[in-house]
């Protein structure tokens, strides 16, 4: 076991160092890398605009070393000083991760708790509740995030980071309820759960015991995979509600070709996905039948 | 006659009208609250470049010489006069006595010296220094009395007051301590309290600030300033209806109508601004395009045909709501001294714009344009994506060209790409673009009038001038950079725009408005059609009651 | 079920068929400017209105379904096949195929894909057509868009074929490509219909988004992307509620799908 799992964190972290290295190749090539806003100021003379050109080529190498020499340095904490805002990568990333970490853990909050209330509710027989429900999920997996992310912006009566978790919550619950749902469907029409309601099991009883119990192990690895997901949408709603958080660094970054801030985003949305994957990995196997 | 006494007299015949010289009793007081719409990278003042850096440098900085954003004339900074000698070559400032830092620090005449050596130093790339750095040196400062600055030019240059509105006036102190805004010393009415990256910036007043009110009063009248890092313009604008923030500045038309709608007394249009949309076309000889085409857009008849078939003044109609007008020609009727106003708006005439092609050469065939060759007359036009009204604009030229035969293709690009296309590679065959010409002055737009310049749009970097008319351009504005007589300066300018307008390198297809928006517990605030729109005056503008909302 | 399996079918088909008969419903076309009618309320002439520059608001969101009503599902479709061949041979075969599959998934969902698309744009013709472009944008983004379907479709093969059936089925000899196509993709098609179905509105917000990045469609050609893309003023939409259009199509194509598609969840 201990094996496996140091074999998967492996695999997961040698992932994760690919994953850099082809956004690092990725943004190196594309058009617009390496130009500067300030080549179209008018303020400029042609002399200084030849000189800001020569400081940013002396700084380029091959993407390879370029890598390996980001490498070295972040594994001494130094990951590196943002082209686009001139500041270490590390600061920034420090100073935004909170408000991303605020508004995803807020949305992932709220998104389970009213994704479980409901697909309790609705398993223990509650027919309005589970078609009322049943649509809204439909009707929020239909709806893009983007429009929600704006509806909640422009209502003028969230901010930033509140429209954010906001947006988040409305994503992550359609996915719950209708996971849950069907769990403790299932769950909820087995013989021995029935037997129990016949004899007058109280509803708290019922539900922790019965309902709840046997199904958190396949909700903890739905927990995993939602905390990637959470993260994967704070990215573009971030942007639209702007919340300061790294979805909008992400966005910047891409913006003005960033090399430095993408990998290191690159890496820790790789890192936290990858992990997260195998936390649900790992919980799928410990409570797997075998 | 000396241009800062003719400065001083055209301010003391404008001023009587200024909202700055009617002074009721205002309450001191408050916090006033607006947006910047991009992160702040720098607060070393010699390295601002950017617009959330000038707008910061603003606020908190201060300079010899301030140019009044509404009356456009010279006002003494912390320089109480100055005088022009030599012909333009030198330039004396007597500094104001008294002056600190907003830690209690005097100001000394060395610091006065250290930023003006500092500012043309290479290394920090800063534009306020770009005009002092030519091909015949640099300035050289020197202290010739106590309080008096002695800059001597490398050779004569007209205008050269204008170039310390842009000079920041700092000290090595505050440049060593740049990396910590918080406490970086300064001399502007406002000093950086706090900031935190990706949400805002807080300014609080500088107690040791050197102007006074008429009445006696220490300035500025509002205790701080709140700047928020917000890049949404629509969330912008709900902001300042909800009552979060008092001031927009620069806002887009849509945006206006809809404030303008709801609270007209606070949506304040001041008319036409510096800012105009431009179109031109890729005469790069080594250009990637295909030759035929490079024959159309170095053809004057091509040219002017196509500044003929579209329509300025239902771009300003749709696209800004009104809020613009038809551009006349490269410089904008906003800028008082300098703008042609024997040039009219260029006429409107697809049947004459057709003719015209016809005598050059061009046959329609069906509903297509074609060339003498046979090839169809189709190219693409590229601009910055994201930007609503520019791809509105793009749209209607489109539909412009298409009734004189002509296919335009519209493609837009992210920023990076487009400058890498218009300024390295030239794979581009036109190209629509927003101009914003920040100095008034035609000196300041050397490097795009200018072949050899770099931001020349059409054809950037030329050894030498390719065509006579660019020739004559480069001659008629190195003529008035050293010309120090206003008349005989205006005169060459006039030319450079009217040649402009007859050959039309570049289109200049509308001037737009200065739309801000002004909250109505302020007051003293007077948008000017100059940047800082709404805030130009920062340290005289107040809240009604002191305390704001 | 059965007749709102049936309504929600014609409905789509009506909702097709509009878009195929766009040039006769909205003889205006997309690309007329009416200059002298911008930001028309809906009347007898314009039944949704005009758009800011005049142009003929019904005509652009027909013409516009042709473009995301076809190539939206396109990509969709071509996401969703690759993702499965991906995802359902690490779910069936495990191993260190499974393995090495979901690693590939995990590094796909992590890298910025957007500055393949703007290489791609960059090497493409400036003249290129508008219906071109953003075909070959549809088409990358449904070549890159494989591993969320992949890794859903991952974790659904896998608990399929931890089945009981499945297992009783190996036991009296069933070969494993049996097993594969008479077993397991017959239980997987509702995912694969789940899977494909919400990832349309995917893609038509993609584009939407690509447009900020100039990736979008180009002028004059409409898409429900761009369309969409004009909401952002809430409170322009407010005061007019018609240009909400887009929006309600986009939902109601959607609610169809959802209808018609029979559903299982996997949302793991």
């Amino acid at each position: 076991m201990r094996a496996r799992l140091i074999h998967s964190f492996t695999t997961v972290i040698l992932t994760v160092l690919l994953g850099g290295f082809i956004a690092a190749t990725l943004v190196r090539h594309s058009p617009g890398f390496g130009v500067d806003e300030r080549e179209f100021d008018a303020r400029y003379s042609q002399d200084s605009i030849r000189r800001i050109r020569q400081e940013a080529k002396a700084s380029e190498h091959g993407v390879l070393a370029d890598y390996l020499r980001f490498l070295s340095r972040a594994s001494t904490g130094d990951l590196g000083i943002s082209a686009g805002f001139r500041r270490p990568v590390a600061a920034l990333i420090a100073e935004r991760f909170p408000a991303t970490l605020a508004s995803a853990g807020a949305g992932l909050g709220l998104g389970w708790v009213l994704g479980m209330l409901l697909a309790l509710a609705a398993a223990l027989s509650r027919p309005a509740i589970d078609v009322c429900a049943g649509a809204l999920a439909a009707f929020l997996l239909c709806l893009p995030s983007s429009v929600l992310a704006l509806s909640m912006g422009l209502a003028g009566r969230l901010d930033g980071n509140q429209a954010a978790a906001a947006v988040i919550a409305l994503v992550i619950f359609p996915r719950v309820f209708r996971y849950a749902r069907a769990i403790l469907g299932r769950v909820a029409n087995a013989p021995h759960v029935l037997m129990a309601r016949a004899r007058g099991v109280g509803t708290r009883r019922l539900v922790w015991a019965h309902l709840v119990r046997p199904c958190a192990p396949a909700m903890l690895a739905l927990l995993g995979v939602s905390v990637s997901v959470a993260f994967g949408a704070a990215i573009p709603v971030e942007v639209l509600c702007d919340s300061p958080g790294l979805g909008q660094l992400a966005w910047q970054a891409a913006l003005k070709r960033d090399l430095p801030l993408l990998v290191d985003i690159t890496l820790l949305v790789s890192l936290v996905a990858g992990v997260s994957g195998l936390a649900a990995e790992i919980v799928r196997s410990a409570t797997a039948p075998s | 006659m000396n241009t800062s006494w003719a400065c001083c007299a055209l301010a003391l015949f404008l001023t009587p009208s200024s909202p700055a010289a009617r002074l009721p009793d205002p309450a001191p007081g408050g916090e006033l609250r607006f947006c910047l719409h991009a992160e702040p990278k720098n607060f070393n003042p010699l390295m601002v470049s950017e617009e959330p850096d000038e707008v910061v440098q603003y606020l908190t900085g201060a300079v010899l010489i301030r140019i009044n954003r509404q009356t456009q004339a010279f006002e003494p900074g912390l320089a109480e006069s100055w005088q022009v000698v030599e012909g333009g070559r030198k330039i004396e400032f007597k500094l104001r006595e008294g002056v600190r830092f907003s830690d209690g620090v005097p100001l000394a005449p060395a610091d006065v010296l250290f930023s003006l050596r500092s500012v043309v130093d290479p290394a920090f790339h800063s534009p306020a220094g770009e005009p002092f750095r030519t091909d015949k040196g640099s300035i050289v400062v020197s202290q010739p009395g106590s309080q008096r600055i002695l800059i001597s030019l490398p050779a004569p240059m007209a205008g050269v007051e204008r170039l310390f509105d842009q000079v920041p006036i700092t000290s090595a102190r505050a440049i060593a301590k740049s990396a910590r805004p918080e406490e970086v010393p300064v001399l502007g009415p406002y000093r950086i309290a706090g900031y935190r990256s990706g949400s805002s910036l807080l300014l609080v007043r500088n107690p040791f600030y050197w102007k006074k009110d008429e009445a006696g009063r220490r300035l500025p009248y509002i205790d701080s300033v709140r700047l928020s890092i917000q890049q949404n313009r629509d969330l912008e604008l709900v902001r300042f209806l909800r009552g979060d923030i008092h001031l927009i500045n620069g806002m887009d038309a849509e945006s206006f109508d809809r404030l303008a709608e709801k609270h007209p007394d606070e949506a304040r249009d001041a008319g036409r601004s510096l800012e105009s949309e431009q179109l031109w076309f890729n005469q790069v000889a080594r250009a990637p395009i295909p030759e035929y085409r490079k024959e159309w857009f170095r053809s004057r008849q091509f040219r002017r045909a196509i500044a003929q078939a579209i329509s300025r003044a239902d771009l300003a109609r749709l696209v800004y709501r009104s809020h613009a007008a038809p551009a006349i020609g490269p410089v904008s009727p906003a800028n008082l001294s300098w703008f042609n106003a024997k040039l009219r708006v260029p006429t409107f005439d697809p049947d004459a714009s057709l003719a015209s092609l016809k005598a050059a050469g061009f046959s329609m065939a069906g509903a297509v344009l074609r060339d003498r060759q046979g090839h169809a007359v189709e190219f693409s036009l590229i601009t910055n994506s994201g930007n609503k009204s520019r791809e509105r604009l793009a749209s209607m030229i489109q539909q412009d060209l298409a009734r004189i035969g002509v296919r335009l293709n519209v493609v837009t690009l992210d920023f990076g790409s487009l400058i890498e296309r218009i300024t390295r590679t030239f794979d581009y065959e036109s190209c629509l673009l927003g101009m914003v010409n920040v100095d008034l002055d035609p000196s300041g737009e050397m490097n795009v009038w200018l072949s050899s310049a770099s931001s020349h749009p059409w054809n950037p970097a030329q050894a030498a001038p390719e065509t006579p008319w660019e020739a004559e351009i480069d001659r008629l504005m190195c003529a008035q950079a050293v010309e120090t007589a206003f008349s005989r300066r205006k005169a060459l300018f006039d030319r450079v725009q009217e040649i402009i307008v007859e050959e039309a390198p570049v289109l200049v297809l509308v001037d737009k408005n200065s739309l801000s928006a002004v909250s109505a517990s302020l007051e003293n605030v007077a948008p000017a059609v100059l940047h800082p729109q709404t805030f130009w005056n920062i340290d005289r503008i107040y809240f009604r009651g002191g305390a704001g909302r | 079920m059965k007749s709102l399996r049936r309504a929600a079918m014609a409905l789509l088909a009506g909702i097709y068929l509009s878009a195929l008969l766009a040039g006769w419903l909205a003889p205006a076309g997309y690309a007329r400017q009416l200059r002298e009618s911008p930001a028309a309320k809906p009347s007898a002439h314009f039944w949704l209105g005009t758009d800011e520059l005049g142009r003929d608001s019904l005509a652009r969101l027909l013409y516009g379904s042709r473009v995301s009503l076809s190539l939206a599902p396109a990509a969709a479709a071509l996401a969703t096949l690759l993702g499965a061949a991906a995802g359902i041979s690490a779910g069936y075969w495990g191993g260190w195929i499974d393995t090495s599959l979901a690693r590939v998934m995990d590094l796909f969902l992590s890298v910025p894909w957007l500055f393949f698309l703007l290489s791609v744009r960059a090497v493409l013709p400036l003249n290129v057509r508008p219906l071109e472009s953003v075909g070959i944008t549809f088409l990358l983004l449904g070549l890159l868009g494989w591993a969320g379907p992949a890794r859903v479709l991952r974790s659904a093969a896998r608990e399929i074929a931890g089945e009981d059936f499945m297992i009783q089925a190996r036991a009296r000899g069933c070969g494993r490509l049996r097993l594969l196509t008479h077993h397991l993709l017959p239980n997987l098609a509702p995912v694969l219909a789940v899977q494909f179905w919400m990832s349309i509105p995917i893609f038509i917000l993609s584009e939407a988004n690509l447009g900020f990045l100039g990736l979008g469609v180009a002028e004059p050609l409409p898409s429900w992307g761009n369309l969409l893309a004009g909401l952002q003023n809430l409170d322009v939409v407010m005061g007019c509620p018609w240009r909400l259009a887009p929006l309600v199509l986009l939902l109601v194509v959607m609610a169809c799908f959802h209808l018609i598609v029979p559903m299982e969840d996997f949302s793991k």
